[in-house]
């Protein structure tokens, strides 16, 4: 099987130069690859497929044509589709299949496949080079994964690690490691550990976090892939001048997507607040339970934790801003309505099936292992929420923002810019290698998306983003989650009494700097997992909306 | 002799349909576990591993304990950055479910219908 490069976000930091170094001036036609013809087949001269300027064929005609085609199966064990092809075909199928779903396929250059004889390079170039009115690359969704490594699952909820969430806040050198949240009863919580929120990594395994070369060996560390894996780390406490030795040994943890609810009571009234920190399966439940406990608090506001989630499922997210806002704002509502190019305006080109908008969903889907499906969720009906956010904010998170905004419900921004994903994409398996390619965007009930440089609170001193009433607040790590001291927490009370802000007196020392995670060209991570494409989407095709079917 | 053969006919036919309901489907019920054992788990992860063509799978002690059914989807995807992020496309949990028939544990893969009998695990009807 072919294997791609092996990288962990801390790889960035050498990775990135390098690849920057070698594509630019992608666009125009120009191109840095070298000029020898791809295995199996020339640009135009021998067998395989020949390249016409402006002509572009079914990419359906070049799928699972393989320079290496796969001898394994699938994950339901049935066997790949691969046939004996060369890196042309594969070439030529980026080049059909980008020309064909690419959101912004009409700013692509049309490149000549026989000129690069790596596809996942020449996948590197097949992506808009525009930028955003901030000045930041449109596409930064754009890379592959070795689909062995993308067929990786676990339990929802469920991962080996130690028990850390990391923050990285600088990823090229001197970077910057702290540790961000700790999940309790996990090997990092044990009491002989004695690690908390806002520790600082100096060294993995002797390598030093901030200046080190070994890559390798930081990326192994941080991320374990085998129960039992150990690995040492020499860290500072949070007020400490002083470093120490903590030895770790990853374990199937289990996570809890909210594992923070409370009541602040003030004089004006009960306010909720709300730690979520994944859009999965097993939130489902724990959403439902969350807010009817504060339904049940008659909190008259809440403070809804979106700092470190990076998203999920979307219908989760519909659900919660149902929850929210109930059903006067948004029975008959659209949650999210997703926009492919313009040669598909109605159809989705991946599965060929009819464009249907996300509605707020009120009932619980039949994935729920606690309810019936179709049970009517708790709402809080309020008519504004605030959301704590920083650039860890992403995807399905964002699309809580708008599409409450939507529908009029205010949404107050306490925190940092968040990432500016409003896309999403198939992945798309082929010859081994899955491409993640911008394919759509969405919007919400208003036609309200674009948000490519994320939301942004009002005084932010960037300010890049859609602007969110609400307050620049740096996430500070050295202080608890949730807790009323929390800089975040407490300027969201804060603004809840008078519309103020704390004044601000710097962007980003500690704590965690507006982490824009932009991608320069694809890189290969080893992470995730999931089956072949054919098999996904036929799923897709067949899969029975959860809310519209109960068990 | 037609009446013989008549009278046979019945008092055959309570065997005969003690026949066919012998030969239908022995009924499956909803399992759990409730209490899992290094062994059990240990079984439980490996007979995942084998009805998902030998992917391994993140399984924690506490699967099974409620519900006698277990969700799995993949692993976070994360940007070269580091950023978790999702598709924007809400794709199916596989499924895998526990149960009895005839007093066996049962493992299955809901979309394949591949099944695994467990030993180790000692299950009990949900």
């Amino acid at each position: 099987m072919s294997r791609h490069g092996f990288l962990k976000p801390v790889a960035i930091a050498l990775f990135t130069s390098i690849t920057l170094a070698g594509c630019g001036g992608g666009g125009g036609g120009s191109d840095d690859n070298t000029s020898n013809p791809p295995n199996g087949g020339g640009g135009g001269g021998s067998t395989g497929p020949t390249y016409t300027a402006g002509v572009y064929e079914n990419a359906d005609n070049f799928a699972g044509r393989c320079e290496n085609p796969r001898n394994y199966n699938d994950i339901n064990g049935n066997p790949y589709n691969d046939r004996q092809g060369s890196i042309l075909y594969e070439n030529h199928f980026l080049r059909s299949y980008s020309n064909d779903t690419y959101l912004w396929y009409n700013e692509l250059p049309d490149l000549d496949p026989g000129n690069y004889n790596d596809p996942i390079a020449y996948f590197e170039l097949l992506k808009t080079n525009a930028v955003t009115a901030s000045g930041a690359p449109k596409d930064q969704f754009h890379f592959t994964y070795n689909t062995d490594d993308y067929e990786k699952l676990s339990q929802a909820g469920v991962s080996v690690s130690y028990g850390i969430d990391w923050a990285l806040l600088q990823s090229a050198p001197p970077r910057k490691l702290y540790i961000r949240t700790i999940e309790p009863g996990s090997p990092a919580d044990a009491p002989e550990a004695n690690l908390t929120r806002g520790v600082k990594i100096l060294q993995i395994d002797g390598v030093d976090v901030e200046y080190g070369n070994d890559v390798d060996t930081l990326n192994a560390g941080l991320f374990p892939s085998a129960i039992g894996e150990s690995h040492t780390f020499t860290v500072q406490d949070v007020g400490s001048n002083t470093t120490r030795d903590v030895t770790l040994s990853a374990i199937e943890v289990e996570y809890d997507p909210v594992p923070i609810v409370d009541v602040f009571n003030t004089a004006s009234g009960k306010v909720g607040y709300m730690l979520f920190n994944d859009h999965n399966f097993v939130s489902e439940d724990r959403l439902f339970d969350s807010v009817t406990q504060l339904r049940d608090d008659n909190v008259t506001d809440l403070v809804l934790d979106l700092r470190y989630n990076g998203g999920g499922l979307l219908y989760i997210a519909s659900e919660l801003a149902y929850m929210i806002a109930g059903s006067a704002a948004t029975d008959g509502r659209v949650f999210n309505e997703v926009r492919f190019n313009d040669k598909y305006p109605n159809i989705n080109p991946v599965t060929g099936q009819r464009l249907e908008s996300t509605p707020f969903y009120n009932g619980i889907s039949s994935n729920s292992d606690k309810y019936p499906g179709g049970t009517r969720l708790p709402s809080l009906d309020l008519d504004r929420v605030f959301i704590l956010a920083t650039s860890a904010t992403c995807s399905a998170s964002e699309a809580i923002i708008n599409g409450l905004r939507g529908v009029d419900v205010e949404v107050i921004l306490i925190g940092s810019t968040t990432c500016g994903k409003p896309y999403g994409f198939y992945p798309t398996d082929n010859c081994g290698t899955t491409y993640f390619t911008v394919q759509f965007d969405g919007v919400n009930d208003k036609g309200q998306g674009g948000y490519s440089d994320g939301f942004t609170p009002m005084n932010e001193p960037s300010a890049p983003g859609i602007l969110q009433n609400g307050c620049y607040v740096i996430d500070d790590l050295s202080t608890p989650l949730g807790d009323i001291n929390d800089p975040m927490v407490a300027a969201a009370l804060n603004y809840r009494i008078d519309g103020s802000c704390p004044v601000v007196t710097q962007v980003a020392s500690f704590g965690v700097q507006p982490f824009r995670g932009s991608v320069s060209g694809a890189q290969t991570v080893s992470n995730g997992g999931f089956g072949s494409t054919a098999d996904m989407i036929s799923q897709m095709i067949n899969y029975t909306d959860p809310h519209k079917k109960a068990d | 002799m037609k009446k013989l053969i008549s009278n046979s006919m019945l008092l055959l036919m309570p065997f005969m349909l003690t026949a066919c309901g012998a030969s239908t489907a022995t009924k499956e019920s909803a399992a759990k576990i409730p209490v899992q054992t290094d062994a059990s788990l240990g079984e439980l992860r490996q007979s995942a591993k084998t009805l998902f063509n030998g992917r391994e799978i993140a399984i924690s002690a506490s699967a099974f304990s409620e519900s006698n059914r277990l969700l799995i989807q993949r692993k976070p995807v994360r940007l070269p950055s580091g950023q978790v992020i999702d598709t924007g496309v809400d794709e199916p949990p596989f499924v895998l479910e526990l149960f009895l028939r005839d007093g066996e544990c049962y493992l299955r893969n809901k979309a394949t219908g591949e099944e695994v009998r467990l030993v180790e695990v000692g299950c009990e009807a949900k």
